[in-house]
């Protein structure tokens, strides 16, 4: 449609082409992971930029899809199902909890209860038997496991942190403003206590030796050495999928009913915009984009620890959302690229999370419209652009020998 | 069939604690023409309006509109079978442009979902341009082309009340529903709204009207319906209502005390 909207886009995929080559040329290739981190990061953020900047809906609660398509990519990676494939289904009845024997708070569910879940867990992985859905793998003693192929766990995660924020969204996201907050928050905490609390999600340790994500040919995610750079361009492009993306949406007839729900969510509806429905979509996109976030970054760095399940990751996110200025994807991502690795790089030491929580505060008291401002630009360009004009007029008329007296003294005279 | 009803409320009642606000309301609205609720301040003009377009539930009664039920609909589902309204306080989507408040308001003219969005499919593309086209047209009707890039919170007061109305009339509606459009308009402004109003009305769409501006309202409407106190008391022509001595009594009298 129009090529200038591309632009932003364009200088991304330059910018991105270029710090590779300063970064490898300079021989400073540890920088790369954390760059590699922050672009995963940015993925939550631009979600919750839709969703709080366009819709002006708030969460509370991301670092808890972060989590749930970390944790879940993690698990169906790692863990061994050969026990729940091999069992017949009298097995299944029997002795179930062979099934859920690694979930502790299984022991709270009365055994025939257990007994029945136990038939779809069977279903599902037997059916995924069936679709070539696991490879085998190690465990840490070296034992022979078979777990989810990381495609079919891709889907499966994904499928999941979806599933939940439909469940989630649709009694919360009637809530407004901080109640909304409030609800959302204790869903992070729910999050972030199931994992602590199950076996299956590695409890407090967390699960680490989730393998590389064979994508195509030699492109694999992981945290290797030798496959920096390559992941430094893989996770480059997938944020730069989402962002085109976002673009796209926050650019149409749905971006338009967003900002109108945040306009004045009953004039909306007077137009026949369902807000419901749309801020329930845009909930969903967002919780998708940090569970795909969860998902890849989980194979890059190989393991996941509770810390990510934090509430004050979740507020972290917030900041940056709002120091970026909320309604400007482009500048939400600035922020979170440079908030994000300087964070990873260890500069704000054990202040770290204080650090975001006072971006929080000083945003909203001193730039509550967030720090980079089309406006903000704009008057920028506006005024270089009058001073030069006034400079090239002044040089003309200086060269045909008009000598401007200063303004201020003509006002004395 | 110009006679034909398209808006109906049958016996609408609505409390807000002890007040009686809408009390048995029972009329009608002619297909075509324009019907004027006029009545003094906290008469429930606007609540009325608030029940006929689903804002708020009514304790009891029924709303028709073209032969349908629509009392227990949600507003969006009302408004996408052709009823727009206007606020007495105008609410633009402020931080939007006067032609992306316009072309909001065509939303239920086009279809473009989430996916197709974000893959923006080619028919998406040609929606929105038409989408565009078609609102720059209407913006032209309005008289509002010069405002077209305009960040709404930046306009006129005046000007507000007419992008609001351009939007409402943006969904192509079948009635409109204005509350009190000329409210804080000069003379001049008003003047031209009652011509915009006439105009809209040619253009098909049935007009319901709350104004206190009188002499608009005995100038432009077909049937004037009088509520006091949340009752109707008294429903004609203009020149019947401004001889009906219940009605100089208790509104257009209060002048004259
Ligand atoms: N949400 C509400 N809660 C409580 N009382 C309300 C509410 N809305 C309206 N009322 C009351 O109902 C009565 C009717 O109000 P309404 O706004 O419908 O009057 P109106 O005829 O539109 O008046 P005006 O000419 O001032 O706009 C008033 O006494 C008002 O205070
Ligand atoms: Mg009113």
């Amino acid at each position: 449609m129009n090529i200038r909207q591309y632009l932003p886009a364009a200088v991304f995929l330059g910018a991105l082409v270029a710090v590779q080559l300063v970064i490898s040329l300079t021989g400073a290739a540890f920088y790369f992971t954390q760059i590699t981190m922050s672009f995963y990061y940015t993925i939550v953020v631009i979600g919750l930029c839709l969703l709080m900047g366009y819709a002006g809906q708030i969460s509370l609660g991301h670092a808890g899809f972060f989590s749930i398509g970390a944790y879940m990519q993690a698990m169906l990676t790692t863990h061994d199902f050969s026990s729940i494939i091999h069992s017949s289904w009298d097995e299944v009845f029997k002795n179930v909890s062979q099934i859920f024997g690694t979930v502790e708070w299984y022991e709270l569910i009365p055994e025939k209860i257990g007994a029945i879940l136990g038939i779809p867990v069977k279903l599902f992985v037997g059916l995924g038997d069936i679709f070539g859905m696991f490879v085998p793998g190690t465990d840490g003693f070296g034992n022979g496991i078979l777990s989810y192929a990381p495609s079919a766990a891709l889907f499966i995660s994904l499928l999941t942190a979806i599933g939940i924020a439909c469940l989630i969204g649709l009694p919360v996201l009637r809530l407004k403003g901080h109640y909304l907050a409030m609800a959302t928050l204790g869903f992070g905490i729910i999050i972030s206590t199931i994992v602590f609390g199950t076996k299956l999600f590695g409890e407090a340790d967390g699960i680490s030796r989730v393998p590389a994500f064979h994508l195509v040919g030699p492109l694999s995610i992981n945290g290797g050495m030798a496959d920096r750079t390559v992941n430094y361009y893989i996770a480059g492009i997938i944020l730069f999928i989402v962002l085109i993306v976002s673009m796209h949406i926050v650019a149409s007839r749905v971006g338009r009913a967003l900002r109108a729900i945040h306009g004045n969510e009953q004039a909306a509806g007077s137009l026949g915009i369902n807000a419901m429905r749309y801020k329930l979509g845009v909930f969903v996109l967002s919780a998708l984009f940090a569970a795909i976030a969860g998902v890849f970054l989980v194979h890059y760095n190989g393991s996941i620890g509770t810390s990510e399940t934090s509430v004050l990751k979740s507020v972290r996110y917030v900041s940056i959302v709002a120091a970026g200025g909320m309604d400007s994807i482009w500048g939400v991502v600035a922020m979170s690229m440079g908030l994000n690795f300087v964070s990873l790089r260890g500069y704000f030491g054990s202040f770290d999370e204080i650090f975001f929580a006072l971006i929080l505060v000083v945003t909203m008291l001193f730039l509550p419209r967030g720090l980079f401002r089309k406006e903000y630009l704009e008057v920028v360009i506006k005024k270089t652009r009058r001073l030069t004009r006034r400079m090239v007029l002044k040089r003309k008329l200086e060269k045909k020998g008009i000598v401007f007296a200063n303004k201020k003294k003509d006002d004395e005279k | 069939m110009s006679d034909a009803v398209i808006l109906e409320a049958q016996g609408l009642n609505k409390h807000f604690g002890g007040l009686h606000a809408v009390r048995d309301v029972w009329f009608s609205v002619q297909k075509g023409k324009i019907k004027s609720i006029i009545g003094p301040n906290g008469a429930g003009k606007t609540t009325l309006f608030n029940l006929l377009s689903g804002a708020i539930p009514a304790d009891s009664g029924r709303v028709m509109f073209k032969g349908e039920l629509i009392s227990s609909k949600k507003p969006y589902a009302i408004a996408a079978l052709g009823m727009a309204r206007t606020y007495q306080t105008t609410r633009l989507f402020e931080h939007m442009t006067v032609l992306e408040n316009i072309m909001a308001g065509r939303h239920i003219k086009t279809k473009a979902g989430f996916i197709a969005s974000a893959l923006r499919l080619p028919w998406t593309l040609r929606e929105e341009s038409d989408c565009k086209k078609k609102s720059r047209e209407l913006l032209t009707f309005f008289s509002l082309g010069e405002f077209i890039d305009e960040t709404a919170q930046n306009l006129a007061f005046g000007i507000k009340r007419k992008v609001e109305c351009a939007r409402a009339c943006a969904l192509e509606p079948d009635i409109l529903l204005l509350d009190e459009p000329a409210a804080g308009l000069n003379i001049y402004e008003t003047k031209e709204l009652s011509q915009l109003i006439c105009r809209i009305r040619d253009l098909g769409i049935t007009i319901l009207l709350v104004e206190h501006d009188m002499s608009m309202v005995m100038d432009i409407s077909d049937e004037i319906l009088v509520l006091n106190e949340g009752a109707v008391l008294a429903e004609g022509l203009p020149r019947e209502i401004q001889k009906n001595p219940d009605v100089i009594r208790v509104y257009l009298g209060e002048d004259e005390c």
